[in-house]
């Protein structure tokens, strides 16, 4: 049961990693200045490195390999929450999911550095740095525009307004949460959720948007289950169309 | 307009849209000027220059510019014209010893309180400014005359830039984790990709390609 328990939150992190790095490596050649170009990119390669060490622990654990796993599902395998495979947008989408994830995950592997599973704590400080920088980077954009022009603060507040229901799935509770929390695996979704909720915030706060009672808001729910938008198919099929012409080949 | 990059043709340009426009006015950012810290106890050179709409912006753009070929634990950023430069000196001759030079009007300071200063120098052309160190002065001036003391290379120095410390933005000692997962990153790294052994191999399996 704990070895499901672990799986099953491997899986859903790695997945939520696998595709936001996917939807935001989109951005590669299209960015708004050559610099944050680079910088965008090269964070949606980290995320899918991060899918790669714990798609590795998957394997080590009995999982198929990385390659496979990655590749050759269907999207009614997939755990992702459904606000990763979101198209990418405009800019101000894809940074305001930059911002809202990206404050989730440094929480969530904040959290998993000190989980009594020593492998997961190992993955998580290592990459605990890489993410820290990828809030330094969310952080500073979301002042600087949320500060900005009127129209900088319209495009950012109506991709909040928007992004922040799918945003609260990404808290979708495991069937194994108490499980997990009970052997100090993880300390689950709703810890993670308030302090997610308070560090958003108080980004929000040193700008000019509106962050609303997010109580108030109907979590979008079901991709931690298989249940995902039209969305997602397309972009396996996209990102697994090289791999597919031949599974076999060497790389 | 259909392209061969998928994304392309999902934003449906028309294709009586899709011709180049030259921009009206050239608008850029401001730049700031990177320095980098390869390892620990090294000093920090200079590597090249990023557009940003202010300083914090401008390091934190910087470091993914400029991390991903070298080893990094370290990175500086200041406006470009917050640094004062020397002249070029021709013929290997010490910039130092070339005598005062005229500072332009936004290095002449009327203050008189002290400040940390630091000083770069470049001692081969081609090559990039390395940190010489740093001092304490009541302008840029005296902070050049102190260098020249204080500094002296054995080497001629073909070119000199100051900063005033408090103009510069570094990542904290906290923040060095950020460079941790750095040396992980063999993908980066032509070096690491050995096409030679398989090639031959597929050619080895495969008449036709010989």
């Amino acid at each position: 049961m704990k070895d499901l328990a672990v799986k099953e939150l491997l899986y859903k992190i790695a997945d939520d990693l696998l595709i936001l790095g996917h939807r935001n490596s989109e951005w590669t050649g299209l960015g708004p200045i050559l610099e944050e170009d680079i910088a965008f990119s090269s964070m949606a390669q980290d995320k899918v490195g991060q899918s790669l060490a714990f798609y590795s622990l998957l394997h080590k654990k009995g999982e198929a390999d990385p390659d496979t796993i990655a590749f050759m599902r269907k999207a009614e395998n997939f755990h992702n929450s459904q606000f990763v495979e979101l198209p990418i947008g405009e800019y101000d989408f894809s940074l305001i999911r930059h911002f809202l994830f990206d404050h989730a995950d440094y929480i969530r592997f904040s959290s998993l550095a000190n989980s009594s599973n020593q492998e997961i704590s190992q993955i998580s400080k290592k990459l605990t740095g890489e993410i820290k920088y990828h809030l330094m980077h969310a952080n500073s954009w979301i002042t600087k525009l949320g500060n900005g022009s009127d129209e900088s603060i319209q495009r950012l507040q109506n991709s909040l307004d928007l992004a922040l229901p799918y945003a609260l799935g990404i808290f979708e509770k495991s069937p194994f949460e108490e499980i997990i929390i009970e052997e100090k695996i993880f300390d689950g979704e709703f810890f993670i959720k308030q302090y997610w909720s308070e560090e958003i915030a108080k980004i929000i706060s040193k700008t000019d948007l509106g962050l609303p009672d997010l109580e108030s808001l109907n979590p979008i729910y079901g991709g931690r289950t298989g249940q995902h938008t039209y969305h997602l198919q397309p972009l396996l099929n996209e990102m697994s169309e090289v791999f597919k012409l031949d599974p076999t080949a060497d790389w | 307009m259909k392209s061969l990059d998928p994304r392309i043709t999902r934003l449906s340009i028309a294709d009586s849209e899709a011709r180049y426009r030259p921009q009206k006015s050239p608008e850029q950012l401001i730049t700031f000027e990177v320095f980098l810290q390869k390892k620990e106890n090294t000093p920090f050179e200079h590597v090249g220059i990023v557009h940003a709409p202010d300083r914090s912006l401008a390091l934190i753009l910087a470091k993914e510019q400029f991390s991903r070929r070298s080893t990094c634990r370290g990175m500086m950023v200041v406006n470009s014209s917050d640094v004062l430069v020397s002249p070029y000196t021709d013929l290997g001759e010490d910039v130092y010893s070339d005598g005062d030079f005229e500072l332009s009007d936004n290095f002449k300071s009327t203050e008189a309180s002290e400040q940390s200063y630091s000083i770069f120098h470049l001692t081969q052309r081609g090559k990039q400014h390395k940190l010489a160190g740093s001092l304490i002065a009541k302008s840029f001036g005296e902070a050049l005359d102190k260098a020249k003391v204080q500094f002296k290379e054995d080497i001629p120095v073909l070119n000199v830039w100051l900063v005033k410390d408090h103009d510069t933005l570094s990542f904290s000692e906290d923040d060095k984790d950020i460079w941790d997962t750095l040396p992980d990153k063999f993908h980066r790294d032509v070096t690491s990709y050995r096409a030679k052994d398989r090639m031959e191999s597929f050619k080895a399996n495969n008449r036709t390609f010989r």
